[in-house]
């Protein structure tokens, strides 16, 4: 197949007559001399074998290649065709879609994405991933969404595993896991240019092109941005400003010979959005990270082996228009030595020796730097025990070493040693029993136990804000999440649709609670929260879904869930109830999604229901937090698209949120409408 | 009215029409292969997922000479394959093979296995060329007398004979070896 040159061809040519190419091509066989043994195979080929087989794959549930439809947990797929024809501009807008997702939209950069409820500003019991990479901000251990250095263009699928997950991935996989995969630029060629515009004065342009090299070398570029007004006509006036967001990112593939893979990717992004902080304070906050990431991976008569090292860096300036603010550094080098291995024909075994270490500097909220060096070793068995029997095994085990440097307040009565000698020793695992019924059908049974790692706020803040000052705390623990769940998928021929039903019991043990949020103390005249374990919390949960599709181009899809939460926090050590420290009121227990669509010609018409009960959320008033309700709400999405060429598709989206205002003196959520036309191109 | 006339227009068409449905049903074309069009889709696909893969080549479509079911089997998945399967690595062709030419045949890159073929007259060649035998039939492939068996519905399945792909020589690309079912 001829693959049409890009504009990004010149760069490579340019590249090859250079040094650069003899460079590469000696570092290749370096990497080729350090591999063991003769390499004899290749990476996973998405498009290849989701061809074959007619359902995504994916490696995100036990680190081994699965078919979507075998995995031994909770995962939906999301595919670029869903995220084309949703017509949404954030990831947030696609995830709030999936029974069991729970999403909060803010402000217009600013959502928060949970799973299964346990939902609360800057929530960090979720890890996201782009391909692999972790993207969520170690400080407070969230996800800047708007900061995602990836266009909706370039997405392959977007992989969403609920439940823990921390024996494959580590802490933070507490209550779930998005594995964002992208195309492969050695395999793919994603050529496309975005134009959009909308109402909040929202204007966006981005572009994604594909290069190769032969057939061995493969680069993608992407770039885009957008700026907008807020939902809300009075953040200027109370010191917030408008978002905007930009970002490129290069991924780069070389296949030096069938058996050996190269991978190179770098990224930058700068985000700017109001955002509301943990203690329910909207502030400004500045996001810019630029990251690289070097792999290998090869297959040798041992197996095949993946070596993964990246660096994420990030300033991030949080100013709370009242208070000010000030930057912080925040810098995660990840290194990372892989190995799968098939014993014979039933047994698969993966082991991996993870090292990562996080540190987050900043003088006015930390007066230093606060880090840690995680040790990580962890071993997966999957086990085919019959043809429609499987059994698969996974366990972690992390031991971290937190230091600090820096001026320690003296009311925090923490000593150097306090910090420097904390050691955590943590496990982490997943089982899961997956049954065939039928050729079609399966039976699931898992049980797991998460952790959620304390942010490095958590351990080594130390900031007054107003009449308090809040601490982190080296005493910490990590939140234990144990999930067991009953799963079942099966194939209703008659209704052209796949029903997915599942039952979950989960427990949250030694729960954080953030600074801000716990009961106050008072040394040497100052006032101040401490972040510490507050308690535990349960959840009981149902949720079932029916996705369909017939051969005449309509598609359609209904699901329901319910979630029961029941918090055993004891009052004496919150400060007053508020989004993190209160999960139960804080968790709509019914939410129902509808949607269809239909491919009609040139047309395509797609929209999307979400429907949920009401919840409580927490604003600030006078130094405590104060309730009001987000009433029974409606989410809606709709798109029209239509291909006016073969190469060139118009669209139009409308959506309607339900937006909670953080904001004096009208605190309070109100539906919130936005329109975006779009143009594509494809090149 | 309408409907007195079109019995009549029918009356006396009933033993013809008898006799060409007990033909249709007699004749073996009319049945459907042992292999769907999007099973030879599949396995073409497979071989791609050999370790070599298999670069375009032919593929040996045997048939028992003695069972005209065979016989029909073999040529309706003939059909199938058409002047060929494209695949990312070459053009797969098939050809006819009657099961006693077999070991005396040179070429073939696989061996696919029509109904009403005794596997293991096959076995014991297609391990001799090393070279793996596809059928629909899976209780072939766990007697160990065929290597792969596939099946595109409900779902597309793949289910290998460890033992007799080991056997023969055979091997898979390591992702796609975790992905299908081993015996």
């Amino acid at each position: 197949m001829t693959v049409p040159e890009s504009p990004v061809m010149p760069l490579i040519r340019i590249a090859c007559r250079t040094k650069l190419h003899r460079l590469l091509r000696l570092a290749g066989i370096v990497l080729l001399l350090a591999i063991p043994a003769t390499p004899r195979a290749q990476m996973i080929n998405y498009g290849e074998l989701e061809q074959l087989f007619g359902e995504p794959v994916t490696t995100s549930v036990t680190g081994k290649p699965q078919r979507a439809s075998e995995v031994p947990g909770n995962l939906t797929i999301i595919t670029q065709d869903d995220i084309r024809r949703s017509g949404a501009t954030t990831i947030p807008d696609i995830l709030q879609f999936v029974p069991g997702v729970d999403v909060r939209h803010n402000w217009l950069g600013d959502a928060q994405v949970a799973m299964r409820g346990y939902n609360s500003p800057m929530t960090p019991r979720l890890l996201v991933l782009v391909n692999g990479r972790q993207v969520y901000l170690d400080d407070y251990g969230y996800v800047a969404w708007n900061a995602l250095p990836v266009q909706m263009s370039e997405i392959r699928q977007i992989e969403v595993v609920k439940g823990p997950n921390t024996a494959l991935f580590g802490f933070n996989a507490a209550a779930g896991v998005v594995n964002i995969i992208t195309t492969d630029p050695l395999r793919d060629s994603i050529n496309t240019a975005t134009v959009l515009g909308g109402t909040q004065a929202y204007g966006e342009a981005n572009i994604v092109t594909t290069a190769h090299l032969g057939s061995t070398a493969g680069l993608r570029v992407s770039a885009g941005g957008w700026t907008a007004n807020e939902f809300h006509t009075a953040p200027a006036n109370a010191g917030l400003r408008y978002p905007r967001a930009a970002n490129l990112t290069l991924d780069a593939r070389w296949q030096i010979d069938p058996d050996l893979l190269l991978r190179a990717e770098a990224s930058l992004t700068d985000a700017l959005s109001p955002r509301v902080t943990p203690v329910a304070v909207s502030i400004n906050t500045q996001v810019q990270t630029n990251s690289l990431r070097l792999g290998a991976a090869a297959t040798t008569k041992l197996g095949l082996v993946d070596i993964d090292v990246y660096r994420n860096a990030g300033t991030y300036e949080y100013s709370n228009p009242a208070t000010g603010g000030g930057p912080a550094r925040n810098i995660v080098t990840v290194a990372r030595l892989g190995h799968l291995l098939k014993l014979g024909a039933t047994h698969t075994l993966r082991t991996s020796l993870d090292y990562r270490n996080n540190s987050d500097s900043a003088d006015r909220a930390i007066g230093g730097t606060i880090a840690y060096d995680d040790y990580a070793a962890s071993i997966m068995w999957d086990w085919q025990i019959s043809p429609t029997l499987s059994l698969n095994n996974a366990a972690r085990f992390d031991h971290l070493a937190l230091h600090y440097s820096g001026n320690l307040l003296a009311i925090s009565g923490r000593t150097f040693q306090a910090f420097n000698a904390t050691r955590i020793d943590a496990a982490s695992f997943n089982t899961g029993l997956v049954y065939r019924l039928t050729g079609s059908d399966t039976l699931r049974l898992t049980f797991s136990r998460g952790l959620q790692l304390p942010s490095l706020l958590d351990y080594g803040l130390q900031a007054p804000v107003g009449r308090f000052t809040l601490l982190g705390s080296p005493a910490l623990m990590p939140t234990v999440v144990w999930n067991a769940e009953l799963g079942l998928d099966i194939e209703i021929e008659s209704l052209a649709s796949t029903l997915g039903a599942a039952v979950f019991v989960q427990r949250n043990v030694e729960l954080l609670g953030a600074p801000g949020s716990t009961a106050p103390g008072v040394a040497g005249g100052v006032v101040y929260s401490q972040a510490d374990d507050i308690g535990s919390s349960d959840e009981v949960g149902f949720e079932w879904g029916l996705r369909g599709r017939s051969e005449a181009g309509m598609r359609w899809n209904a699901s329901y869930r319910f979630a029961s939460i029941s918090d055993d926090i004891p009052a004496a050590g919150v400060k007053t109830p508020s989004a993190t420290t209160r999960y139960r009121n804080g968790t709509p227990q019914h939410s129902i999604i509808l949607g269809a669509g239909a491919t009609l010609g040139r047309f395509e018409l797609d929209g999307q229901i979400r429907w949920q009960s009401a919840y409580t959320d927490y604003h600030v008033n006078a130094d405590t937090f104060a309730p009001f309700v987000i009433p029974n709400n409606v989410t809606v999405n709709g798109r029209v698209g239509y291909a006016l060429t073969d190469s060139i598709t118009l669209a139009a989206t409308l959506q309607r949120y339900t937006v909670a205002r953080l904001l004096a003196p009208n605190f309070g959520s109100g539906p919130q409408l936005r329109a975006i036309a779009s143009v594509t191109a494809h090149f | 009215m309408a409907c007195g006339l079109a019995a009549e227009r029918w009356k006396g068409a009933g033993l013809p029409l008898a006799i060409a449905t007990l033909w249709l049903w007699l004749t073996p074309v009319a049945r459907a292969a042992s292999l769907s069009a999007k099973d030879v889709q599949i396995i073409a696909k497979v071989l791609t997922f050999l370790d070599p893969p298999l670069n375009g080549g032919r593929v040996a479509i045997v048939y028992a000479g003695g069972s005209t079911t065979a016989k029909h089997d073999a040529e309706a998945i003939l059909t199938l394959f058409g002047d060929g399967i494209k695949t990312r690595h070459g053009l797969i062709i098939a050809t006819l093979v009657e099961v006693g030419m077999l070991s005396s045949s040179a070429g073939y890159s696989a061996v696919i296995l029509a109904a009403d073929t005794p596997g293991h007259s096959v076995a014991t060649t297609s391990k001799a060329l090393r070279i793996p035998c596809i059928s629909a039939d899976t209780a072939l492939v766990r007697q160990g007398a065929c290597t792969i068996a596939i099946r595109s519905e409900p779902k597309v399945d793949i289910t290998v004979n460890h033992a007799a792909a080991e056997a023969a020589g055979i091997a898979f690309a390591p992702m796609f070896q975790m992905l299908i079912h081993e015996l």
